[in-house]
């Protein structure tokens, strides 16, 4: 992509010196570090790093939607628009150097919510765990519970997956909020028209009738609930729920990081810039 | 030779109902600081958002150096826009700002733009604090970044107070001497006659003339003023004695097409008429005046 290099070079400049991103940093980290500390079930470690993970990753969605949302809708309120796009970029260089600019945030808000998830934790102890049969839940047993269905050495793997799974809903959320900025040219109105679209799709699954169980395996599902997958990314902690977030779910949420910013930087190509 | 810095054939645009060019031709030959002028919505700006690619022409075709400019990458290598007012993202110093440029062209930060501008004081400073004309001079500092072959500004001059508007001035005259070609849309021509060896006026959509300043204002044909004592038996005797010398004469003066030879022969055909000569002078029609008379007429 012509020009996308240096785009993403200015724009992950540009977002870096950002007044929102510390400001959401820290939100996410002082949030996911309340609500693991703040856990109910605290006598288990895994257990406060996936609630403090859940919290924190949902506050980073916010925030990175409201970012991507703003991002080129706001080049074309504040008028830098026509000082950019002159420059040697096409238009989808410059939508696709945003989108990977914000997807590097992304990876930034994922390790600072883990970090602060670690931190929560930290002092508890990381023993085994048993998930109940008939509940999605897990229940904490001690570590000198006799044939456990999570040994505590089998579980950090897990723990890495449910981290890294946050990162498709992140970039969803991201992709979400460049498309709607593509479109609509007003910062504001973008940021409202994203929120307006993101969280109905949240309930959409329910609204229509459909089981957890089957909206869990539809592609796209992320791309409308992102929030609900990253409340229930948590449960990848028990290999059981695996399969529900596998070629399904996270699959298609994978998808929908990279397709709607691809989308963004289509639609966005044939726009003339009268504004 | 090469090809001209700018080139529109043709050029139409619309938006909705409102017709912003119609066919408009325009050719900038490489090397020139070429003066645009026009007034308010004759399609000026609409013509340079076409060279920068931030809309499309319905019909027609513009190129920089030869290339498309729908092949946008390519013909923005060897430009720079500075397209109406500058505006920045607020919380970007100035460096800063200009870091952004260069990446943005893919060429090396050089901040020796911000000194010329005269904003090397105010380096760190964040763009929100800065005012209009302070965000003009960043504007025409990022234009500069890369050494760029073509500078196409629009109203660059806009909230500058004297000392920008003589920096500026100074810029382009630098920039032109280094070889660069400038095209420079403008209002207040005062500010750049004297810089421009061409302009073109545009008048509804379409250049209503264009060319070399000098011969846009006449200076190919020259023309005096005799300012006498009775024009109208001025008008006879210089009639009598220069039959071929075409004048007319109002308000106590007599204008005529001619050199100063010309000029000092109707003169003295006026003294023996037993005039009294005021004053004998070449008239220089300004930009303004041809502007003026293109936009009336």
């Amino acid at each position: 992509m012509t020009g996308f290099r240096a785009a993403f070079r200015a724009e992950a400049y540009d977002l870096a010196s950002r007044p929102m991103l510390p400001v959401g940093l820290v939100a996410a980290a002082a949030i996911a570090w309340a609500f693991g500390r703040n856990a109910p079930f605290d006598g288990n470690g895994y257990l406060v790093f996936g609630a403090a993970l859940s919290a924190g990753a949902k506050t980073a969605g916010f925030f990175l939607l409201g970012i991507a949302a703003g991002s080129v809708a706001g080049e074309r309120t504040q008028g830098t628009v026509r000082w950019l796009l002159p420059r040697p970029v096409t238009r989808a260089g410059f939508v696709l150097g945003k989108a990977c600019a914000l997807a590097a945030a992304a990876l930034l808000f994922l390790a600072v919510v883990t970090l602060a998830a670690y931190g929560a934790a930290s002092g508890k102890p990381f023993g085994d765990l048993v998930i109940e049969a008939e509940s999605e839940g897990f229940e904490f047993v001690g570590e000198r519970q006799v044939q456990p269905d999570l040994a505590a050495g089998a579980m950090r793997g897990h723990l890495y997956a449910a981290t890294l799974s946050v990162l498709p809903a992140l970039l969803t959320a991201t992709g979400i909020g460049i498309l709607v900025s593509s479109l609509v040219a007003g910062a504001a109105a973008a940021v409202i028209v994203a929120f307006a679209v993101a969280v109905p799709l949240h309930f959409l699954p329910e609204v229509i009738g459909l089981s957890k169980e089957t909206a869990r395996t539809l592609p796209f599902r992320a791309a409308g609930e992102f929030l609900a997958q990253l409340e229930e990314y948590g449960r990848m902690l028990a290999t059981r729920h695996w399969p529900d977030y596998g070629a399904g779910a996270l699959g298609g949420a994978l998808v929908a990081a990279l397709g709607l910013p691809l989308l963004a930087a289509l639609l966005f190509s044939r726009t003339d810039l009268t504004d | 030779m090469e090809r001209p810095a700018v080139q529109c054939e043709g050029l139409s645009k619309r938006y909705g109902p409102h017709v912003a060019l119609a066919g408009l031709d325009l050719t900038v030959p490489a090397g020139t600081l070429y003066g645009f002028l026009g007034p308010n919505g004759a399609g000026k700006s609409t013509t340079l958002r076409i060279l920068s690619g931030l809309v499309r022409a319905d019909e027609g075709r513009a190129s920089i150096f030869g290339v498309d400019v729908r092949a946008h990458v390519a013909a923005a290598r060897r430009a720079s826009f500075l397209i109406e007012n500058a505006v920045f993202t607020p919380h970007l110093t100035a460096r800063q700002a200009m870091v952004r440029a260069a990446a943005f062209m893919g060429v090396p930060a050089d901040l020796d733009p911000l000194e010329r501008v005269g904003l090397g004081a105010a380096a760190g400073r964040r763009v929100r604090g800065f005012s209009h004309g302070m965000r003009q001079r960043l504007g025409l500092a990022c234009s500069l970044i890369g050494r760029p072959d073509l500078l196409v500004l629009d109203e660059p001059q806009n909230g500058l107070d004297p000392a920008g508007l003589r920096t500026i001035r100074g810029i382009l005259a630098e920039e032109h001497r280094r070889g660069a070609t400038l095209l420079v849309s403008v209002h207040r021509l005062a500010e750049v006659e004297g810089l421009c060896t061409h302009a073109a006026i545009v008048v509804a959509g379409r250049v209503a003339r264009a060319g070399e300043v000098g011969a846009l204002l006449g200076q190919d044909r020259p023309r005096y003023r005799l300012a006498v004592s009775d024009a109208a038996r001025a008008r006879i005797a210089v009639r009598d004695a220069l039959p071929d010398l075409a004048c007319t004469g109002e308000n106590g003066e007599l204008l005529f097409e001619g050199g100063p030879e010309a000029g000092a022969a109707a003169a003295a055909a006026c003294i023996r008429a037993g005039l009294h000569v005021f004053e004998l002078a070449p008239v220089r029609m300004t930009l303004d005046e041809l502007y003026l008379s293109e936009v009336a007429g």
